[in-house]
């Protein structure tokens, strides 16, 4: 009795963890392709309504005549969003005269710390084209849904109020001068081919 | 003359050349190497910072790194970057491995030591102490220059 049970159960998990495992193979079989993703596959409406780092009011149709980067970070992050505000600078470097022509916005996604203020200073480190955007935390979701980029909030000292971490979708998305979206760049993409991929497309 | 001239030259311009090549800052304690110990130069207002090294096991044994102290921030801890799913999460990592005759690396985008309530500014070009502190092998006191970003030598560039 209790042998039959053991060989059911036995089934279920190799047929359970099978599943899993072609899963993770086919995202993997995704995630290792190279080239900007097209945007076509992928239904992202690329609207916003936010604030940006000089005080102004904008939406996307604030940048149309020109092709906009849109990531998201927070400036609390020391690690990874420094090092991608760092490559969007060499890519602008890159493109010398054609520059012009690409706005990179840095979205946070950690408005309660990211003011107006702190975005502004924190942006001097950076190339100088970059424009930080923020906003109300509702108006933050917002666009971030319109992107559907995740992200959550960890916390990891509820005695701090400082003390939480945000986890975030680490895309690069590229929109047109009309502000639909083009493509995409997953994390980890380098400053060469993102701009090899831009100058193809401006 | 002549001979012990040009002696003197090939040794001072040997010792020129090894001085800007190999990074001064390279500390031994019992088998651990430490070396290219950086952190990124913050903003004005920053809260945190990160700072990255290489740490050579030289020896038989494994070894850890329990904990990492500074001045310069509340909070020093030592952190890690991962991609899941194409979501980008920071773990506090608590300790860490040195494998004997292994390595372990901190750089951007993995393993750092993260400095929470900066109690100032991390200026370019300035420089300042921090310990690390290993299971087996002790304390270890390092210099950290602070630079724009990976890959930069120490020196006023």
């Amino acid at each position: 009795m209790f042998r039959r049970i053991f060989l059911v159960g036995m089934t279920l998990a190799l047929v359970f963890s099978s599943y899993k495992l072609w899963k993770v193979y086919e995202f993997n079989q995704l995630a290792s392709d190279t080239r900007g993703q097209e945007l076509s596959t992928l239904p992202i409406k690329g609207t916003f309504s936010l604030t940006d780092h000089n005080g102004q009011a904008v939406t996307e149709a604030t940048y149309k005549g020109r092709h906009t980067l849109v990531f998201f970070g927070y400036t609390y992050c020391p690690d990874v969003c420094p090092t991608v505000l760092l490559d969007i600078g060499t890519v602008m470097d890159s493109l010398g005269d054609q520059a012009k022509q690409v706005m990179p916005l840095f979205v946070t996604v950690d408005p309660k710390r990211d003011s107006v203020e702190v975005m502004k200073d924190y942006l001097e480190n950076f190339h100088p084209s970059v424009v930080g955007l923020t906003g109300s935390v509702d108006d933050i979701h917002d666009a971030s849904k319109s992107f559907r980029a995740y992200f959550s909030k960890v916390i990891m000292d509820t005695s701090d109020p400082d003390g939480y971490l945000m986890s975030h979708s680490a895309r690069i998305y590229v929109m047109g001068p009309d502000a639909k979206p083009i493509l995409n760049f997953k994390h980890g993409e380098s400053p060469e081919r993102i701009t090899k991929q831009l100058k193809e497309i401006l | 003359m002549k001979k012990q001239i040009s002696y003197l030259l090939a040794i001072t311009s040997i010792l020129t050349i090894w001085n800007t090549a190999v990074p001064a800052s390279e500390i031994k304690v019992g088998d651990m190497t430490i070396t290219g110990v950086w952190a990124r130069a913050t903003a004005k207002t920053a809260k945190t910072g990160a700072a990255y090294m290489m740490i050579a096991n030289s020896g038989n044994a494994d070894d850890k790194l329990i904990a990492v102290k500074s001045n310069v921030a509340r909070k020093t801890q030592i952190h890690q970057s991962l991609m899941d799913n194409g979501i980008m999460k920071m773990r506090h990592a608590g300790q860490v491995s040195v494998p004997a005759g292994g390595k372990l690396m901190f750089k951007p985008g993995s393993y750092h030591i993260m400095f929470m309530g900066l109690k100032s500014q991390l200026k370019m070009g300035a420089t300042f102490p921090m310990t690390l502190v290993f299971e087996k092998t002790g304390e270890a006191l390092v210099q950290v220059h602070v630079q724009k970003g990976p890959g930069m030598k120490h020196t006023t560039n």
